[in-house]
């Protein structure tokens, strides 16, 4: 043997394995040990003499765990085997509380589901961590602006310019195109034009054609593998022929995957940029195109964002000097803005909400409130729980007692009550999954989105789930089973305890804070609904009612003038103007303006700068309140403009019209040019009340996305039917896709009437929750209480006065939640309306009736035992025992 | 008095073979030795410990040790109580087997 001084380690993992195995733990025994692995290591050299211990140690290991097991598993069986009886033993206080737990944990489970859907955007592209999409941030003319896009040649300049950029794409959307093969025509809204390398940036892979070619010359596109389905069934589209607007062919050169849901894109058709290349107009200053960027591997975004101002002087500079004269330095010093950023793709579904979004975004803010409203649910039934536990704590404490005389460990007992909670909560699950299944196509109209539920589909469901069970069982079952295990078992045996005092005040808390979370939803939603009616009833400054929108108009090519004056002579018609900006959010154009002669004081202001024609006014039912409507009559209204008060008040002037504005890079040439204004309309809104009404200008030039059509009074569908008759006879065959104004009003509110919905049920969803714990606690008082009710009806009292002391109690529970609530809520809708330019003001109304929307049911619910007991004969209850 | 077990007898004939120096590791060995079964180190343990419990064998820790790398040795010997123990178990034993005859015993003797 070596004289080897150094002691020899045991590995630690070893060592725990030894000490499993082994009772009493000491020196000697380590000494051994440590004895045989030298020895080993002796004999057999470094490797071999290591296997041998392991070898040596699991052969001493494995006996004992599979020992440790089995009684593991007998005690677990035990266990069930008592919570099964427990449960059926106590049927209402089991359906109580499984129901409560089914509602809560479904309302998680549909948030869980929906959070991952909202989380796992644009996270399939392969190289989505290194992608980044260009925006810009803009101030002019006091007018803040952020766009989602760029002028055309910012991205060939980046690629150039900046090592860390790979490469970069650009997209143009396409707007909406009727499109024919053969004989089947549709509208698609789906369309865009890219640069080639689209597919190599973006992970949508080809399944016909070949990515490298498909989109580099004109007047070619690759389809969706849906859309090749809906034009040309089960025959190859490659090569095929498209005819786009009755115009334009286009040869189809690939199929692509579908784009999944989780995409802040999706689209059925990619048309080549080459198609589009001549109408772009090459300037850093129109913002036409979406531009993403691939980095490479390592660059760093924030240090490529800090090399922008200097591109900016460096490339928009020439512009801005031909529009305004000046240099981006000297128009920064009074205020201008013009400042490129940076979004991951990653982030943009949750966290961009700029102009001109491909698609309208989620918001991460309503997943917070989800969230937290989920789980408040599932609280609440938590509670429920913890309270109908701690309230029949009495009756079991028994059990509790002979089980410590028999020799229980507080720990088995612990988990002896965990496992009841446990196992109810694992029945709340079956029904939960039960009922996701049956309400999930309520849920995706609610949220106003298809969600890919896959059960189980995903080791990380089953993790989640499993997450859920544990979570809600032992936070339901922590505090009753530590409760519950501390009895002592000489007193409680002697029959001396009673609930203490200290449950009693955690019983009334725990109600107090249900009622204080079911009135905060209450209110919440009754103030949501009251804005939203304010918004839909203000006076807006025109008439939405009776417009007919006639979309794509410009599909009637030169015919669409006559269209017009045909419709007109309809009687069913009031009047009909063809523009692309409708008073409810549609198109922008903005334009700098000034007052003439009054550049260099004033300075620019950005409007909104529409396009109409003589018809406009009338239709929409604007109100003049200075000068007058354009007019035939006078040849020199192409020169004219009408605008509205804020442009007026921002102009500086109180009788416009008869004065000149003047409006920056309306002309090729680049200098300004004047129109008359010759009236001014009172302000309506035009964008949505979160928004303060911007400076409008109306000026008659042509464009013609929509024809907007003022009805008569009188049956609607009659008078679609003779519109639709027109357009028949003008393109027949073409699908004639209409909107009533009122409805593209409606949508405007889309998030908030949604979310003023999902409000509404979770708050009623928390209500029945509860209420389900108040019956099953007024159950446990009417049992506690009889025999005092029954002595008092001897003496005397009569049955109101008894309903009266019975539901005393539990009123005073949630008036205190109310007094907690309403400050709570007042805050939190206050922040909410917040984002409203145009809101109403809070009343007293909801508060009022959250409270007394809370106070009838929770009486009702506590009066099924109250009057029962109420009602009961005193010879009965006192016999009762 | 109480019977030895087949298992406390091996444990205890052991310790007495290794005379002062019976611990966990030697005695281990030595009971692989004689029976040619493995005995583990966990397998020896819970025997001493109830035969010491039983006033059987006592043990005591030995000084520290630079060979063991400083850990102490828990020395078992033998107690009068256990070499009654296995004397009389013993003298049970041959009583029992002088009235037994098995034929291919005799023969393999």
């Amino acid at each position: 043997m070596s004289r080897n001084s150094k002691i020899p380690k045991i590995p630690k993992t070893a060592e725990w394995m030894i000490r499993f195995s082994q009772k009493d733990w000491d020196e000697a025994k380590r000494g051994d040990y440590e004895e045989i692995y030298r020895e080993f290591h002796e004999e057999s050299g470094m490797i071999r003499g290591e296997f041998r211990f392991w070898f040596y140690i699991l052969r001493s290991f494995i006996p004992s765990l599979k020992n440790d097991i089995s009684w593991r598993i007998l005690m677990f069986h035990n266990y069930l085997k008592v919570a099964f009886r427990n449960l059926r033993r106590q049927k209402l206080y089991s359906a109580i509380n499984i129901i409560g737990l089914a509602i809560g944990i479904t309302c998680v489970l549909f948030i869980l589901f929906y959070v991952q859907h909202e989380l796992s955007y644009d996270r399939y592209h392969e190289k989505a961590d290194r992608i980044y999409r260009l925006a810009v941030s803009i101030r002019m003319g006091g007018n803040e602006l952020e766009r989602a896009i760029v002028g055309a040649p910012t991205a060939a300049a980046l690629v150039n310019d900046f090592p860390e950029v790979e490469d970069a794409v650009r997209l143009r959307t396409g707007g909406n195109w009727y499109i024919r093969y053969g004989d089947k025509t549709y509208k698609e809204t789906a369309f865009i034009f890219a640069d080639a390398n689209v597919m190599e940036i973006f992970s949508i892979p080809l399944l016909e054609g070949d990515p490298q070619t498909a989109l580099t010359e004109p007047n070619t596109l690759v389809i969706s593998q849906t859309a090749a389905k809906k034009y040309f069934g089960s025959d190859n589209p490659v090569g095929k022929v498209l005819n786009l607007d009755n115009n334009v062919d286009f040869q189809v050169t690939g199929v692509f995957q579908d784009i999944p849901s989780f995409s802040h894109f999706h689209w059925g058709f990619i048309g080549s940029m080459a198609s589009v290349e001549k109408r772009l107009e090459m300037q850093w200053t129109s913002l036409d195109v979406y531009t993403y960027l691939l980095l490479r591997g390592g660059a760093d975004p924030d240090a490529l964002e800090a090399k922008f101002p200097a591109m900016v002087e460096k490339y928009c500079d020439r512009e801005f000097k031909a529009f305004t004269g000046k240099v981006y330095a000297q128009l920064k010093e009074s205020g201008t803005k013009w400042e490129y950023f940076l979004e991951p793709l990653t982030s943009i579904h949750l966290h961009s909400n700029l102009g001109f979004e491909l698609e309208p975004n989620g918001d991460i803010k309503y997943i917070y409130i989800f969230s937290t409203i989920a789980i408040f649910c599932l609280l609440i039934a938590s509670i429920n729980f913890i309270n109908l536990a701690t309230a029949r704590s009495a009756k079991r404490a028994k059990e509790v007692g002979i089980r410590k005389v028999v020799g229980s460990a507080r720990s088995q007992l612990v988990v002896q009550f965990i496992t009841e909670s446990v196992l109810m909560s694992v029945a709340a699950l079956l029904g939960a999954l039960v009922l996701v299944r049956l309400l999930q196509p309520s849920f995706h109209s609610l949220i106003g989105r298809e969600i890919d539920i896959h059960f189980l589909a995903h080791p990380s469901q089953i993790l989640i789930l499993a997450a859920v069970i544990v979570f809600v069982g032992i936070i339901a079952g922590i505090y009753p089973a530590f409760v519950l295990s501390s009895f002592k078992p000489v007193s409680v045996l002697k029959q001396q305890t009673k609930g203490g005092s200290r449950d009693h005040w955690l019983r009334s808390a725990l109600v107090v804070f249900q009622f204080l979370t079911s009135i905060v939803l209450i209110i919440g939603t009754l103030i949501i609904h009251n804005q939203m009616r304010y918004v839909q009833n203000k006076d807006l400054g025109f008439q939405k009612e009776q417009v007919l929108v006639v979309q794509d108009a410009f599909i009637l090519g030169k015919g669409i003038e006559a269209f017009k004056e045909e419709l007109k002579q309809n009687p069913d018609v009031a009047s009909a103007t063809i523009t692309s900006y409708l008073p409810v959010l549609s198109n922008q154009r903005v334009r700098s303006i000034f007052p003439e002669g009054q550049r260099e004081e004033k300075g620019f202001i950005a409007v909104q700068a529409w396009r109409a024609d003589h018809d406009f006014v009338r239709t929409f039912g604007l109100n003049i309140i200075q000068g007058r409507d354009f007019s035939r009559e006078f040849p020199t209204d192409s020169k004219a403009t009408i605008i509205n008060e804020t442009a007026a008040d921002m102009l500086g002037w109180d009788n416009p019209v008869g004065k000149r504005i003047g409006v920056a890079g309306a002309s090729k040439s680049g200098k300004y040019q004047y129109f008359t204004v010759v009236g001014v309309v009172k302000n309506f809104h035009f964008d949505s009340m979160r928004e303060v009404i911007m400076p409008l200008a109306l000026y008659l030039e042509p464009s013609s996305e929509f024809l907007a059509v003022r009805l008569q009074t009188g049956n609607i569908s009659g008078q679609i039917e003779s519109v639709r008759k027109v357009w028949d006879k003008y393109l027949p065959g073409y699908p004639f896709v209409f909107s009533f104004l009122d409805d593209r009003f409606e949508n405007l509110y889309k998030t908030e009437l949604r979310s003023g919905r999902i409000l509404g049920i979770f708050s009623v969803l928390a209500v029945i929750i509860s209420c389900l714990g108040l019956f099953g606690m007024s159950a446990y008082m009417a049992e506690q209480r009889t025999k005092e009710i029954g002595i008092r009806k001897v003496l005397g009292a009569t049955v109101p006065e008894i309903l009266l002391l019975l539901s005393k109690e539990f009123s005073r529970l949630v008036l205190v939640g109310f007094l907690v609530a309403a400050p709570v809520s007042y805050f939190i809708m206050r922040n909410w309306l917040q984002d409203f330019s145009y809101r109403t003001s809070i009343t007293v109304w909801p508060f009022m009736i959250s409270m007394g929307l809370a106070l009838s049911v929770a009486s009702i619910t506590v009066s099924y035992y109250a009057v029962k007991l109420a009602l009961s004969s005193p010879a009965e209850s006192l016999r009762y025992e | 008095m109480k019977f030895l077990t087949r298992q406390e007898e091996m444990v205890l004939l052991a310790v007495r073979m290794l005379k002062g120096n019976a611990y966990g590791v030697t005695i281990a060995k030595k009971l692989t030795e004689m029976t040619g079964e493995k005995w583990l180190l966990n397998t020896v343990y819970l025997p001493l410990d109830r035969l010491e419990k039983k006033r059987y064998m006592k043990s005591t820790l030995s000084d520290p040790s630079s060979k063991r790398g400083g850990r102490r040795k828990r020395l078992y010997t033998l107690t009068k109580a256990g070499i009654k123990a296995l004397v009389e178990t013993k003298k049970v034993h041959e009583s029992i087997w002088k009235k037994i005859s098995i034929p291919y015993l005799k023969r393999d003797l």
